[in-house]
């Protein structure tokens, strides 16, 4: 009768223990903030990224293009906080991935069959649409697939940074997702265009690119050559639109209803978007590169 | 003419705009609905199919998805970081 006490008053710690803890740090932080100690700072609800810190530049490179005036006085580059968030998606892949890579063996661990179940899993996915070619670009298309999600995901993880402002001691979110910034997902899609044109001229040669631009009719080339700018612009501008809806959407829910509504919405605007619009990035991304080398063999390099 | 004057103009039609530029969310609401209708049809026909056709009809709502959301976009532009209302100062 003793040890049956003991073993419910553990399985009611163990069952309602996360949501107790929530309770008793959700109250201190409110007593806190009442008390003015600890602020807490949303971020307004549409705003471009926030210059963090400039890099200077020196006397000569003033006319560099992207050198903007600092406040006392000199040059910089500035570094915004998307950049920053980007290293930081950068670190944790590269933590992750470090850490699933080392000590490989024959018989894998769970930890190393999860990687391997995911590594082919993409590997049919690539090998579905490019066929031969994988060979070339799958480590391309695997890291992009990797990266634009965990950005995208990015958002959903309350990660607070700290600073001190007017003496209060204020948390705010640290971290704001890449993608929803137009210059990330230009240069993902300028990185994707570079790659098809490569592949495009590889297997045709330049002259044999620019001639099929003319293919059906001569009279074509101005809806060929607009095509062709517009798949660039097509994918950048969905995944931003996606990302950045996203988060104004949900910024205007948290101003009118901050307390249980925005939690299922969370779910469908960051984890299954996310999660769809990385795919869609990719498959077109591979449909692009497939319309590049069409029919032709695969070249050893 | 007064800057409150201007002010006003560029507010009022910058809203206008914006309510306009979300008309074209009919068009993937049309399209969408009778692209999931479709695979409905075809899971009737082989539900052993149904995960492939699930997927693949995601991806396809994706794609049509985006010029919806580039109205979209145009929209919140327009009503939060607007740029006329810059350029009339200058």
């Amino acid at each position: 009768m003793k040890s049956n006490k003991k073993g419910g008053k553990q399985t009611v710690m163990k069952k309602f223990g996360p949501i107790i803890l929530a309770g008793v740090i959700a109250v201190v932080t409110f007593a806190l903030k009442m008390a003015n100690v600890v602020g807490f700072q949303t971020p307004p609800l549409v705003e471009g990224p926030k210059i963090m810190f400039y890099v200077p530049v020196p006397e000569f490179l003033h006319d560099f293009p992207f050198a903007m005036e600092m406040a006392s006085g000199g040059y910089g580059l500035p570094v915004t906080i998307t950049v920053i968030s980007t290293w930081f998606v950068m670190a944790v892949l590269i933590l992750i991935f470090r850490c699933a890579s080392s000590n490989l063996e024959v018989l894998p661990s769970k930890k190393q069959a999860f990687f391997e179940t995911l590594y082919t899993a993409l590997d049919s996915l690539v090998e579905q649409t490019l066929g031969a070619w994988k060979k070339k670009y799958y480590t391309y298309i695997s890291t992009l697939l990797l990266f634009i999600l965990f950005s995208n995901l990015l958002s959903f993880f309350p990660i607070p940074g700290f600073t001190i402002q007017d003496g209060i001691f204020t948390i705010a979110p640290a971290f704001r997702t890449p993608t929803a910034d137009l210059n990330t997902t230009v240069g993902l899609a300028l990185i994707t265009t570079f790659t098809f044109l490569a592949a495009a001229i590889k297997v045709g040669g330049p002259t044999g690119y620019i001639k099929g631009l003319f293919e059906p009719m001569p009279l074509m080339f101005p809806i060929n050559l607009v095509g062709e700018l517009a798949k660039p612009t097509n994918i950048s501008i969905r995944l931003f639109g996606n990302m950045f809806a996203g988060s104004v959407i949900l910024g205007l829910l948290y101003m009118s209803a901050p307390a249980v509504i925005p939690a299922p919405l969370h779910l469908y605007f960051d984890i299954f978007s996310g999660i769809v619009q990385s795919f869609v990035f990719i498959m077109l991304t591979m449909v692009y590169i497939q319309g590049s080398v069409d029919g032709h063999e695969y070249i050893e390099d | 003419m007064e800057m409150t004057l201007l002010r006003t103009i560029v507010l009022a039609a910058s809203a206008i705009g914006a309510g306009c530029a979300m008309i074209a969310g009919i068009g993937p609401g049309i399209g969408q609905g009778y692209a999931a209708g479709k695979a409905v049809e075809s899971v009737a026909r082989q539900p052993e199919a149904k995960g492939d056709i699930i997927s693949t009809m995601v991806l396809g709502q994706a794609v049509a998805e985006s010029t919806g959301i580039y109205s979209l976009v145009i929209a919140l532009i327009l009503l939060y970081a607007n740029p006329f209302i810059g350029l009339i100062a200058g």
